[in-house]
Formats: C-alpha cells, sequence, structure tokens
C-alpha cells in the first residue's frame, strides 16, 4: 500500500479547489441554446487528477466538486446533470486510459471525455424531464463538447507537463 | 493527436454539423400543435397556424414562464428562472423544435404539422 503523505492530501485539496472554481466560471458560460448544458472545464482537474493521483481521487474530487457548486452555485436539479456528465465522462476517460495506454493520445482522451460529459447530461435531462425529443440537442452538443474538448486536453497537458517537473510523479505521458 | 484519432473526431463532428443543418432546414409548416409539459406531464397543447396570435403564462410550483404565439412561432419572452436560458432560446417554430426550463421542469415542444 503506497504512502499517501501530505503532498497527496494537499494535491487533492488544490484540485478540488481549482475545480470548483471553474465551476463556477463556466456558470457564465452559455452553452446556447441548451439549457443547463455546461462545457465542462473542471474536466482539466478530472484529467490531471487520473494522471496524477489515480481514479479514486478523480471520483472523489468529482463527487465533491459537483455537489458543492450544486448546492453553492445552482439549484439541487443541476447536481443531477452534473454529477451525471462528471462521472460518465471519468469513467470512459479512465477506461481508455486503461484499455489503450499509450496507444490513444491524451486529447482524443479528453475530447472523448467531454463530448461523454454532454450526453451524459443530455440523457439525465431526458430522463428528469421525461421527453425523448431533447435528442435532437445531441449534435449541437457534440459540436460544443469537441472543441472544449481540445481546450481543457491543452490546459490539462500544459499543466501536467509543469507538474511533472516540479514536484509531482506523473503516471504517464 | 494521431492521425487515426483527427480523422475519427473530424468525421464525429462534420456528422453532427450536418444533422444540426438538415434539422435548421425543415420548413415550416401550416398549422402545427404546440405542447407544453410540466414535470413531464401535459401542461397544455394548442393548434397554432400563421395567424394565431396568444400569449399566457405558464405557472407552475416552480415559477413562471411567459410565452408569446404570433407568426406560427412560439417563444419565451420573459421568466423568474435564474439562469434565463428558456427566455434567450431562439423561438420554436418547426416540429421538433424545443424550448425548455430545466429548473421549471418545462418543456415547450412542436409536435406535428
Amino acid at each position: 500500500m503506497k504512502r499517501k503523505g501530505a503532498r497527496h492530501i494537499t494535491l487533492l485539496a488544490m484540485l478540488i479547489t481549482i475545480s470548483l472554481m471553474l465551476s463556477y466560471v463556466e456558470t457564465f458560460i452559455p452553452a446556447i441554446p441548451i439549457p443547463g448544458a455546461k462545457i465542462g472545464l473542471p474536466n482539466v482537474v478530472t484529467l490531471i487528477a487520473l494522471f496524477t493521483l489515480g481514479f479514486w481521487e478523480a471520483l472523489s474530487i468529482t463527487v465533491i466538486r459537483t455537489t458543492i457548486s450544486a448546492f453553492l452555485f445552482s439549484s439541487v436539479v443541476s447536481l443531477f446533470y452534473a454529477i451525471a456528465g462528471g462521472i460518465v465522462s471519468l469513467l470512459v476517460m479512465f477506461a481508455l486510459k486503461k484499455l489503450f495506454e499509450e496507444k490513444i493520445s491524451f486529447q482524443a482522451i479528453s475530447i472523448t471525455g467531454a463530448i461523454m460529459h454532454n450526453i451524459a447530461q443530455l440523457g439525465v435531462a431526458m430522463i428528469i424531464l421525461e421527453t425523448p425529443g431533447l435528442v435532437s440537442y445531441l449534435p449541437w452538443l457534440i459540436i460544443i463538447a469537441i472543441p472544449a474538448g481540445i481546450v481543457v486536453g491543452m490546459a490539462a497537458k500544459y499543466l501536467l507537463k509543469y507538474f511533472k517537473s516540479t514536484l509531482i510523479v506523473k503516471v504517464d505521458k | 493527436m494521431k492521425r487515426k484519432e483527427i480523422i475519427i473526431f473530424a468525421i464525429i463532428f462534420v456528422v453532427a454539423l450536418a444533422s444540426v443543418l438538415i434539422m435548421q432546414l425543415r420548413p415550416a409548416g401550416e398549422t402545427k400543435t404546440v405542447l407544453i409539459t410540466v414535470d413531464g406531464e401535459e401542461y397544455k397543447r394548442i393548434s397554432v397556424n400563421q395567424e394565431t396570435e396568444e400569449s399566457f403564462t405558464i405557472e407552475t410550483d416552480h415559477g413562471i414562464n411567459d410565452v408569446v404565439i404570433s407568426d406560427g412561432k412560439i417563444n419565451v419572452v420573459s421568466a423568474d428562472c435564474p439562469t434565463q436560458i428558456c427566455v434567450n432560446t431562439k423561438e420554436a417554430n418547426v416540429a421538433g423544435d424545443l424550448i425548455v426550463c430545466l429548473p421549471h421542469k418545462v418543456v415547450i415542444e412542436i409536435v406535428e404539422e
């Protein structure tokens, strides 16, 4: 059992805080015309956590971040959308990383995560509102998710490079 | 990013773009039915044509949405929800168009023509 020191916990806390701030910032970026859709900025943190701390830490960050931000910044209903989006995209990104390892690029993981994040949010909206017609939003969400995933991936990659050269051990790439 | 991945994502993007364009270009019919649901249950169903002029307020436990129908289109003009996304959504006029207010659980949908 690896000893998880103060550095680990501090990084975890920092990442939670950063993802909370990103969550707040993205409430100001409307993904028109889809109601309540977010472009997925906190995925930067999810990616970083996946490649430095590990899956369970990334999961904790996601759950804590969505819960707090739902209570602080928006309604309780949005909690379901955010948590579904966060967890699904985390699972998909982790699966891709585990399955393909070196054979998949960082950007591809990020973009797929962003797409799945939006699809999950749409899915939850369709269930809660009992409106299968919402599926017509799917192409729009994909169009938004791809550039968002690219930007998020670039930011995360840059940050990971910086982390590697200063303190934390990176897992791969 | 590897070349194979770029191609895959480019294809997905183009397909999505094409779907959006196809949906936008469908012509509007003469008469259509507007279906408003609250919390998944039918709230109001109205037959609308090019001459219909109506405005009313959807009142739910969560809040109010003011709706105007004119020129064969329906639009949310104001609401008391925090994010105002429903107000900013383009008016609905073609079958399949949707205006949604998530905080109020209101869905306005053009159902058939």
